[in-house]
């Protein structure tokens, strides 16, 4: 299977590559911004640099819109995971338009609300975990991941 | 040894940083401190400081470390979860452009629920610094994840 990682630097890449058990059976293309810790970690992978910051950064958000778009019709991946944060909004919602599957891990730092991007790539996720049963109540849709 | 960190957030956390340089001027800390300050834009003096450290560099100082001071962020919950060291979190909070929004405040008050130390003020650091308490966080798990992922989509 066809999978594209898409994650921020810092926290969010770091889950991402605790999901090495996961991904590694897996054909798969990231997507990230480019750090000196990504650069060195993602050596030997596919990877396609964002746009950073995506904190209400307009611009950099049309940016990722279009490399989503080339990223996505090029590749045609069968699922798209993220685990957070706004680069992702992008790729999940046109991956979900292009008919890839979507998947958003919620970051374990969100107790009582979701995350901005998810809340934005909610309507276009197949599955979504969370980590808290707070946050699961106020979001039936979403799965909660417990140890 | 004590080490600082507040993550590659873009944000500044010098309210920490001060916090941090009030206690090293006035004797509450009288051992070594390593602080990786991320995008802060005040720096304690007389510590040594650095605003990225490389992973591996980073990886050495928290087993060098007495004790960890940490934001309440993704990477350094995960951190603290795989290390069985003393930590105190300090949440950013909004009200002073530390983060977008209010949830690392949810987050270490869900956490202060399971004994996790939490330090809202300099005295809360002071307190915790004195009585290091280790409290496994053991809320996430890679392994469940990923057994989910493979079910759905093998």
């Amino acid at each position: 299977m066809k999978v594209i990682l898409v994650c921020s630097t810092g926290g969010h890449f770091q889950a991402m590559q605790n999901l090495y058990p996961f991904w590694r059976n897996h054909q798969r293309i990231w997507v990230t911004f480019y750090s000196e810790n990504t650069k060195a970690t993602l050596d030997a992978e596919t990877v396609y640099w964002a746009w950073s910051p995506t904190n209400r950064n307009l611009v950099n958000l049309v940016r990722n819109v279009f490399l989503a778009w080339q990223v996505l019709s090029q590749e045609t991946p069968h699922l798209v995971i993220s685990t957070g944060a706004g680069v992702a909004v992008p790729f999940l919602i046109l991956a979900k338009l292009l008919g890839s599957q979507t998947v958003f891990i919620e970051s374990i730092t969100r107790v009582k609300q979701l995350s901005l991007s998810a809340r934005l790539a909610l309507p276009f996720l197949d599955t979504l975990y969370v980590h808290w049963p707070q946050l699961q109540a106020r979001y039936p849709r979403a799965e909660i991941i417990s140890s | 040894m004590i080490l600082v960190t507040v993550g590659t957030e873009q944000f500044p956390f010098n309210r920490l940083m001060s916090w941090i340089q009030v206690m090293t001027k006035r004797g509450f800390i009288s051992e070594e401190v390593v602080v990786q300050y991320g995008s802060s834009t005040t720096v304690p003096t007389g510590v040594k400081s650095y605003p990225l450290l490389a992973p591996e560099q980073f990886q050495a100082l928290t087993k060098q470390a007495r004790i960890i001071i940490g934001h309440c962020g993704e990477g350094t919950i995960l951190l603290l979860s795989a290390t069985a060291k003393p930590y105190i979190l300090v949440p950013r909070s909004q009200k002073f452009k530390e983060h977008i929004d209010d949830h690392q405040i949810e987050l270490a008050e869900a956490l202060a629920q399971f004994n996790v130390p939490i330090a809202w003020s300099p005295g809360d650091l002071v307190r915790f610094l004195a009585l290091p308490r280790i409290v496994p966080v053991t809320l996430i798990s890679a392994t469940t994840i990923c057994a989910r992922l493979h079910d759905r989509f093998k």
